[in-house]
């Protein structure tokens, strides 16, 4: 029922408005109609009964002298005057008590009984006045004639309402048309106010509409300044937001997808880069002359490129996912690498620095045996953590064929030069002893004999830097007191001092302790100095060898010579080199006694420090490590 | 007269130690090789013995080992002449029993004041 209705309300707001308006003008003007005229009839009504009551009872008084007279024709003549002067009267009549009619106004009911049950009921009853019928239609009322105390007959009075009616109908005609206006009225306003509202609103749906199309641009115009203009400039206000949102979001993601296409880029570019580079990688991997493995902490073979293919004679296809040694046949000093445990790669990746070894020797498929040198170096990823081990290793067989012939060579040569060197210098000796005193013969021989004499250091130079490079020569580690060292270097060189007339001093801190070498060594690497000190220095000069303790014992060897240029420093300790000028060719030196030194010097790990100053002197400088008995 | 005994190939140094020790004094025998040395030091009994390491067939070291293993000899003091000079030489010849060790080249004069000292003059 109530969806019946509401499928008959209509949906339209104007429609709801309208039909509503109406509805309760209708409704409310009719009932207000209806009202008034209810009470105007009842008020008509009451007023009648009230008057045809009362005329009944002048009615009887006025025909009482009548009545009692017998007089018909006067009481028809008081009956006709009254119905014509009084208004509202329909008829009137007297009867006697028993209900015959004495005189009516309309003639010819006179003489008539009243029959009806309604006149019996008033005959029947007491004697007076009241009303015998109500209703518009049926006003009658009733009077007892009383004459000395007598009842004598009724005074009966019909009313007429046809003119209270007449009004009634007028009042109902104009309350039709106020409730006509008022519909119209109302409709009309409802009509209005529709409009009104449902402008505005039909403008915000069309905005609406817009902004869901997208043309944020236009604002709705707003034209009224009530709740439908604030709702408008809400929705204005919302759209403008929306669309800065928008706009913004919109903006994002352009921004988003300019981000994405530059990374896509940046990745195709990095993933060709890398491609390439991985390229160039392998390629130079395959294509240096070095084998390299690679291989992860357990010694499984990651990697075998081609040139430890060609060296150890197998292919990758076997070593790759082998555990080292895998197939290779290896012997490490006197022990044959059987378990990964004992390889140079464990020992680097233990220790986590780089290792090297030059004395494993490689045993191919085919039975030939390489000498291999190879360096073991750990492969740390970002946390530092070990992750692999990478060896590179290269067969050294030739270099120790080239190395043994050249000391072989170095040794024969040595001692092939020193027999006729023998020779000279015994025989020029001996002949400075035998040809008397000719001073130019003297002289001669003299020169003879000192070159031989250079000549002989000279090849115990070269004998002596072969064997310590060549790693032939075993350095101690010795607990020495550098002191006495000192004095034998100054010894040694005392005469030559003497000759050039240079002073020599020694400035040794007392109870410096003693240092860890090899006495040997350190002893050479003093006395070259010191013999240096003498020989580039000029008459009158100073060499002075000071010790202290300082982070070591630190020694110092130090001259009033010649001194070097910057260059001349620079190059110093390289073979045969020499300051060269003239002094220093009379100083008739090797050119081998600093590189002596610094091989020495190296061997102990530390190293030597030069000062120098052209033309005033240089300062030679190194620290030797502290150490009690070994 | 004192009596020395001088076993080197070369024959140059040969002569100017016989020259050097003769002309100090001495009596010098001399021979060329270890073979020849041996027998002359057996036969002939010299106050000293100077031999050159490398010679053929015999070495000096040979030389030195048999002289200082024969009871009549072990106490003639014995020098060694190298043409190396290493330590290992060095070690070589004390092993041997050698008195003294002389790297070429050397200094006659010096050679001879050694033999002078090892012989106890003065």
């Amino acid at each position: 029922m109530s969806a019946f209705l509401r499928r008959l309300w209509p949906v339209s707001i104007r429609r709801q408005l309208v039909v509503g308006v109406a509805l309760v003008h209708v409704l409310l003007m009719t009932v207000f109609v209806s009202a008034l005229i209810h009470r105007q009839r009842t008020f008509l009504l009451d007023r009648a009964e009230r008057r045809v009551r009362v005329q009944a009872e002048l009615l009887a008084t006025a025909s009482r002298p009548h009545v009692l007279a017998q007089d018909g024709a006067g009481l028809a003549e008081i009956l006709a005057a009254l119905v014509k002067d009084t208004e509202g009267v329909r008829y009137a009549m007297v009867t006697d008590p028993g209900g015959r009619v004495l005189a009516h106004s309309q003639p010819g009911k006179t003489g008539g009984v009243l029959e009806d049950a309604t006149s019996r009921a008033v005959l029947d009853g007491d004697p007076h006045p009241r009303l015998v019928t109500h209703g518009e239609h049926g006003l009658q009322a009733a009077a007892p004639v009383v004459a000395r105390g007598r009842h004598v007959g009724w005074a009966w009075i019909a009313g007429d309402f046809a003119a209270d009616r007449a009004h009634l109908d007028g009042v109902s005609t104009t309350g039709l048309a106020y409730t006509a206006a008022a519909v119209v009225l109302g409709t009309a306003f409802a009509v209005g106010v529709a409009r009104t509202i449902l402008r505005p609103l039909s403008l915000l749906r069309a905005g609406t509409e817009q902004v869901s199309q997208g043309r944020w641009e236009q604002p709705i115009p707003v034209t009224s300044t009530n709740e439908v203009g604030s709702v408008t400039h809400a929705f204005n206000t919302m759209a403008q937001t929306l669309h800065q949102r928008n706009a913004d979001a919109a903006r994002a993601e352009a921004a988003l997808s300019a981000l994405a296409r530059d990374l896509e880029t940046q990745v195709t570019e990095r993933t060709r880069k890398l491609t390439r580079e991985r390229a160039q990688f392998e390629a130079i991997l395959s294509g240096i002359g070095e084998g390299i493995c690679v291989a992860d902490t357990a010694g499984r073979v990651l990697m075998w490129n081609r040139a430890a293919e060609q060296i150890t004679c197998v292919p990758a296809s076997l070593m790759v996912g082998s555990i080292i040694p895998g197939p290779l046949r290896l012997v490490d000093g006197d022990v044959v690498v059987k378990d990964f445990a004992r390889t140079l790669m464990q020992r680097a990746i233990e220790s986590g620095e780089a290792v090297s070894t030059s004395g494993t020797k490689l045993t191919r498929p085919d039975g030939s045996v390489l000498a291999i040198g190879i360096t073991a170096a750990p492969i740390r990823d970002h946390a530092g953590t070990v992750q692999a081990c990478v060896s590179v290793f290269r067969d050294v067989t030739r270099e120790r064929d080239i190395d043994r012939m050249k000391s072989e060579f170095v040794s024969a040569v040595s001692h092939e030069l020193r027999t006729p060197l023998t020779s000279i210098r015994a025989y020029a000796e001996t002949l400075q002893d035998i040809v008397g005193h000719e001073a130019t013969v003297q002289e001669f021989l003299k020169v003879i004999e000192e070159e031989a004499v250079r000549l002989t250091r000279l090849i115990n130079d070269l004998l002596n830097l072969a064997r310590i490079e060549s790693g032939r020569v075993r350095f101690k580690e010795e607990s020495i007191a550098l002191a006495p060292l000192v004095a034998r270097a100054i010894q040694t060189a005392e005469p030559k001092a003497a000759m050039n007339s240079v002073r020599l001093a020694a400035d040794v801190v007392p109870d410096l302790p003693p240092f860890r070498g090899d006495a040997d060594g350190i002893q050479q690497v003093l006395t070259n100095l010191v013999d240096n000190g003498v020989k580039y220095n000029r008459p009158g000069g100073r060499v002075e060898v000071r010790a202290w303790l300082n982070g070591g014992v630190r020694v110092e060897v130090r001259d009033t010579g010649i001194g070097m240029s910057p260059d001349a420093m620079r190059r110093l300790g390289e073979r045969f080199f020499r300051v060269d000028s003239s002094e220093t060719r009379r100083a008739g030196g090797t050119g081998l006694g600093i590189s002596l030194v610094k091989e020495i010097l190296q061997a102990h790990g530390t190293a030597l420090e030069v000062e120098s100053v052209e033309g005033q002197g240089s300062a030679f400088r190194f620290v030797l490590p502290v150490g009690g008995a070994a | 007269m004192k009596r020395i005994l001088i076993a080197d190939d070369e024959s140059h140094i040969r002569r100017i130690l016989e020259f050097n020790l003769k002309r100090a004094g001495y009596e010098v025998l001399a021979t060329e090789d270890g073979q020849a040395a041996l027998a002359l030091a057996l036969s002939a009994r010299p106050d000293l013995v100077i031999l050159d390491v490398s010679m053929p067939e015999l070495t000096g070291l040979d030389v030195c080992r048999r002289l200082k293993a024969e009871a009549t000899l072990a106490a003639t003091p014995v020098f060694l002449l190298t043409a190396r000079g290493q330590e290992s030489d060095a070690e070589a010849g004390h092993a041997a029993g050698a008195d003294q060790f002389f790297t070429k080249p050397f200094s006659p004069k010096q050679l001879v004041e050694h033999v002078r000292q090892a012989l106890g003059e003065p």
